[in-house]
């Protein structure tokens, strides 16, 4: 990059020292956080307090405190720093650690799982007492160009926050970390033996959380300090969509006829529902004739089918890109909820649910009695992105090819504007019954008038499950 | 609270035995420690706690405000100490909720309001140790200086960490850590005094050297080649009264301290002998020769001349500096209660808390404290000899009248001397750099000029000794003087006819030269000055611009009006907060079934948070459940998922009988004996 104006210069140098500073900084928290204990942490704490009223050792006496609180936690990092030597080398590989880990997690829903710990070696060695589990995950740290384009979602900052990044900074990293894991005290380990504790994991978005290696913590006899032997366990876990409650709803649209009954209504071919049998008329396909009941009966008898009748939807989510507003994408993640709800309330044991979005090309998973259960499609959703091409056209197609096979369409749309009522028209004039519901963030000057008169779900950020709710 | 007992009581009374305030300590420790005399009836939540720590927030800022208020000079560091020390009181409300009210461990979000509109921090603390540490830094700001305080400190610490550590470790040694953290500890503090006194001394005498205020020796430039150049920040304000004819007599010359020997580039005072001063802050200092403590004359004298006194706030870091003084002073008041020791050569030098200095000094008759000449007064160095015995000749000084003298000194370097800053080189001629000054260049700045004065005078027979400080000619903001860095400067003093008179022979253009070349970032080090002024005359002001009782009034309505919006309706704020999730009701939350498992989990068969129901009840027949009650509790447990999961609405006379099965499962359950889950089958199936 050539940089031409000494301002600007001087601003891509600063935001540079920002960025490593903060990147330090969260080096040095993370690091802070697993090596103090909560005793530690309001020793160190105390220490700073007597530092600062004793800083003038004549004025005040708070600086033997400060001496005292030094001492100790002095002698705390030495004995965890020489018994970790001999700890490590008698211990190395003896601890065995498994993650009982679900294949799904839902963004911002707790997910609790086992983690099971195993001493090997003789049972008649020593007890593992007071040892803490760490979950370590695993991310990449933001690059410099990653956080100086990134904008916390609905939230606004002061310019001089916006330029020191520091905000964003954190927002970013909890995003790459995309979770929490709470630390979990283990029980008494015996040697030889095995103890298995429940680890609570918060996710945060949809995605994925990674896991890195799993963390064995032993603190010092005053509790001040924490030592570590770490094991690696690379594993993950896929979160679906933050999901809201849907009160009971009825789509509007009459049942349709779909080709190929229940099982191959989503697969192309032709095979029919089994109703009777019947009398050969001329014409009728010799594929379908019951060579059984002509050899029983000396006459060609033929097999009769039903066409079936179902009720079959489609779930269209839009990943087009915004041209105003929703610069941080909340509203898509929004829409992508609001998809993710009715895939999952929506029963499709009763009907079929196509689910349509264009990403690289158009997508269709269709969910149905023996066909895809709502978690596949949930994990699809994990997965989708806002594109950056317009993709409403593309979308617009794939649901008018299968407009004769649809009872009813619902529409998610990321946004309000031109294109998306033009979309919302040309669905209408095709002949589908639509529900629409267009995310929109709360604070867009549009009036809730314009909505009703498109016959148009308004469903606020921010208020999305009120909005749902009044559907 | 889950501090061992006694433990707060203990450090309550550490405290109130170190800070002399024991009368309040007993009481307040009684209070806290009475918890164990109390049930937990009442419970708080977040809000209720958050109000109290909003409580002990007030009381610190009304404390820290009081003190201001009502602290003498200098009030900052006082009042940042005194907060400390007030500590245990102003954490009271914070302890008692903690004692009494929550006995959980507190999110450290309640002590920081910034904190508390994110989620908690999962950082929880017991308050009970917050406060005994509290009390351990509160007993800290008596500086008491014996061993009892670290005893004390060593103490507490190590009694909160023993019932805190870890049982992975056999106790003798954290006993172990704790004996040796007590002599580490010890021996560090004792090297830190040691070391921090060390360390003020040296930085002391590094920062004394740019302003010349050693009384024992000064540094001259004498000899020097260059530029000389001294620092445009200020360090002094000065307030010079109107003379009698209504002007103010400028140049003011403001002393610190005179030498006796030159010993080139050096002037040395020997021998230097400091004596205490008589007076104190309330009457004041007198400086008269053999005076007395200042009575209440000199009292009376100080109240009528105030307006004649010269008042100057200057800055000392480390509350030890020189004063700087007009010729003539007999009498000082305004100073904040400190130690004076005034020299035989004029040095006042003052002991007392560091930060802003204001002092008045009255000058009047009769002589100051300041020695009648010896023969060193009177002494010329060898080297210098031949030069100014020559210059001396050329003037006809020998034999003069003392005032003839002093007027042809003066009146030789007013014509045939320049100033300049330019430092010259010597030349060879000549042997010395005063030599060159006085025959060749004619040319220097105020030191050559003083010094040659003071030989010059010497040389006709007059005592003289060699006088440095300030000038004060550069007119600030409104009345005010200001004193800069480079307006430090130097002049003879000579004993004329019985008394020390002051005598400048530098060229007067010397103040405009050296101003003409100030910094460019004079303006901002001026702007940066005058607030640091402006917050140095408020704290060493006598008078209160607004009344202290206004004040204090001020205080208590602002306290009280604050404690009352913390206290006030937030009830309210919850509702609507809560109004604003939208949560849709989960269905069959309110299922009686809970209450069946609530009771099992009071029982220690809880169901994990994963576990299904139908996994849990075959747990439960192995936990010691009779069969009858896993019976009729897998009945409950259909009912009960029909009501969860069933998207129809469940029929009025199912809902029924769910609740009236699982309120008889209950008074069965009730009705067996508590403990190991084993319940005897009675009125079950009636």
């Amino acid at each position: 990059m050539r940089i031409e104006h000494p301002l600007a210069m001087l601003r891509a140098v600063t935001r540079w020292l920002f960025y490593y500073s903060y990147r330090r900084l969260s080096r040095f928290t993370h690091w802070s956080e697993r090596r103090l204990t909560g005793v530690g942490r309001v020793a160190v704490t105390a220490t700073v307090a007597f530092a600062l009223f004793g800083i003038d050792t004549e004025q005040t006496t708070a600086y033997q405190g400060f001496t005292f609180l030094v001492s100790l936690l002095l002698l705390s990092v030495l004995f965890l720093s020489v018994t970790s030597v001999t700890y490590r080398r008698r211990n190395r590989g003896r601890f065995a650690v498994r993650r009982d880990l679900p294949r799904f997690a839902t963004a911002g829903e707790p997910l609790e799982y086992r983690v099971r710990v195993r001493k090997t070696g003789s049972a008649s060695g020593r007890a593992e007492r007071g040892l803490t589990l760490y979950e370590d995950l695993a991310f990449d740290w933001p690059t410099r160009a990653e956080l100086s384009r990134a904008k916390e979602p609905g939230v606004k900052r002061n310019k001089i926050d916006e330029f020191m990044g520091f905000y964003a900074w954190t927002w970013l990293l909890a995003e790459r970390r995309n979770g929490t894991v709470e630390a979990r005290d283990l029980p008494v380990l015996p040697a030889g033996g095995e103890v298995a504790v429940n680890v609570r994991l918060t996710p945060r978005r949809r995605g994925a959380v990674r896991f890195a290696g799993v963390s064995l913590a032993r603190t010092d006899p005053l509790r001040l300090c924490r030592a570590f032997v770490r094991n690696a366990l690379p594993q993950s876990v896929l979160v679906l969509p933050r999901r809201y409650r849907l009160a009971p709803i009825t789509l509007a649209g009459h049942r349709r006829y779909q080709p190929g009954g229940v099982a191959l209504a989503s697969s192309t071919g032709d095979s029919e529902e089994f109703f009777g049998l019947r009398d050969y008329r001329p014409g009728a396909p010799l594929q379908r004739m019951h060579w059984k009941s002509f050899a029983r009966l000396g006459q060609p008898i033929v097999k009769e089918f039903q066409t079936e009748f179902f009720e079959r939807h489609a779930l269209a989510l839009d990943t087009a890109p915004v041209h105003e507003g929703d610069a941080d994408g909340l509203a898509f993640e929004e829409a992508v909820s609001v998809a993710a709800s009715f895939v999952y309330t929506l029963d499709t044991q009763e009907c079929l649910l196509d689910m349509l979005f264009v990403g690289e090309e158009a997508h269709v998973y269709t969910a149905g009695r023996g066909l895809l259960r709502a978690e596949h499609l949930l994990e699809v959703l994990a997965g989708v992105q806002r594109q950056e091409r317009d993709t409403l056209q593309h979308l617009e197609r794939a649901v008018l090819e299968r407009r004769g096979e649809l009872s009813g369409c619902i529409l998610v749309l990321g946004a309000w504007d031109e294109g998306r009522r033009r979309l919302v028209e040309a669905l209408r004039a095709a002949g589908l019954q639509l529900l629409v519901l267009a995310v929109v963030d709360d604070a867009a000057a549009i009036d809730s008038a314009i909505y009703a008169a498109a016959g148009v779900h308004r469903v606020r950020v921010g208020h999305v499950q009120e909005d749902l709710l009044s559907l | 609270m889950n501090t061992p007992f006694g433990m707060v009581g203990a450090a309550l009374l550490f405290w109130g035995w170190q800070t002399g305030w024991l009368p309040l300590a007993v009481p307040l420790a009684i209070a806290i420690e009475a918890r164990v005399l109390w049930r937990p009836a009442l419970t708080l939540d977040l809000q209720g706690v958050n109000r109290f720590a909003d409580l002990s927030s007030l009381a610190l800022i009304a404390v820290g405000a009081w003190l201001l208020v009502t602290l003498e000079a200098p009030r900052a560091g006082r009042t940042v100490i005194g907060m400390a020390q007030w500590l245990p009181l102003t954490l009271a409300p914070l302890a008692v909720v903690q004692a009494y009210l929550v006995r959980a461990p507190l999110d450290v979000s309640v002590l920081f309001v910034t904190l508390r509109a994110r989620r908690p921090t999962g950082m929880r603390v017991d308050m009970g140790f917050v406060y005994v540490i509290a009390c351990v830094l509160g007993a800290s700001t008596a500086n008491v200086r014996n061993e009892m305080f670290y005893a004390g400190a060593a103490v507490f610490a190590s009694w909160s960490l023993w019932n805190l550590r870890s049982r992975r470790y056999h106790r003798t040694v954290a006993f172990a850590m704790l004996m040796g953290a007590s002599v580490l500890g010890y021996g560090g503090h004792l090297a830190l005094n040691q070391f921090q006194g060390a360390l003020s001394e040296w930085v002391g005498e590094l920062l004394d050297r740019s302003v010349d205020a050693n009384p024992f020796r000064t540094h001259s430039q004498i000899g020097q080649i260059g530029a000389l150049k001294l620092s445009d920040r200020i360090v002094m304000r000065v307030h010079v009264p109107a003379g009698p004819s209504g002007e103010q007599p400028l140049p003011l010359l403001l002393h610190r301290a005179s030498y006796n020997v030159f010993f080139s580039p050096s002037w040395i005072a020997r021998p230097v002998n400091f004596d205490a001063l008589p007076g104190d802050a309330e009457q004041g200092w007198s400086l008269r020769a053999g005076g007395s403590a200042a009575g209440a004359g000199a009292g009376a004298m100080a109240e009528r001349a105030r307006e004649r006194a010269v008042e100057v706030i200057d800055y000392a870091r480390n509350g030890k500096t020189i004063l700087a003084l007009p010729i003539g002073t007999v009498f000082l008041d305004g100073l904040p209660p400190a130690e004076l020791r005034r020299s035989g050569f004029g040095s006042t030098n003052v002991d007392t808390a560091p930060g802003f200095l204001r002092y008045r000094a009255y000058r009047g008759e009769g002589a100051s404290v300041e020695s009648p000449p010896a023969d060193a007064d009177y002494a010329v160095p060898a080297r210098e000899r031949e030069t100014l015995g020559a210059v001396a000749a050329e003037l006809g000084l020998r034999g003069l009248a003392p005032g003839e003298a002093r007027r042809r000194i003066e009146r030789f370097f007013a014509e045939k001397f320049r100033y300049t800053t330019w430092l010259q080189a010597s030349s060879p001629q000549v042997p010395t750099a005063l030599g060159t000054f006085l025959t060749r260049t004619r040319a220097g700045h105020c030191e050559y000029f003083a010094s040659a004065t003071v030989l010059l005078l010497r040389e006709a027979g007059i005592a003289a000794r060699y006088a440095t400080g300030f000038s004060v000619q550069e007119r600030g903001s409104g009345e005010e003087f200001v004193v800069r860095e480079r307006h430090a400067h130097a002049w003879a003093r000579a004993w004329i006819y019985g008394a020390w008179v002051d005598i400048d022979t530098t060229p007067p253009q010397w103040f405009a030269v050296e101003g003409g070349e100030a910094g460019l970032t004079q303006w901002f080090t001026d702007a940066w000055s005058w607030l640091r002024f402006a917050w140095g005359r408020y704290q060493t002001s006598d008078d209160d611009t607004v009344s202290r009782p206004l004040l204090i009034g001020l205080l208590v309505v602002l306290f009280a009006w604050l404690a009352w919006r913390i206290f006030r309706g937030p009830g309210k704020r919850v509702q609507a907060f809560a109004g604003a999730q939208g949560a849709a009701p989960v269905a069959g939350a309110d299922s009686e079934f809970y209450r069946i498992e609530k009771l099992l989990a009071a029982r220690n068969l809880a169901r994990d948070a994963a576990e299904p129901l139908t996994a849990w009840l075959p747990r439960l027949a192995k936990g010691g459940l009779e069969p009858d009650g896993i019976d009729e509790l897998r009945a409950i447990v259909r009912l009960h998922y029909r009501l969860r999961f069933d998207p129809e609405p469940m029929a009025p006379e199912l809902r029924a009988e769910l609740r009236s099965r699982v309120e008889r499962w209950l008074q069965w359950a009730q009705a067996s004996p508590q403990g190991a889950g084993t319940m005897r089958k009675t009125t079950l199936n009636e």
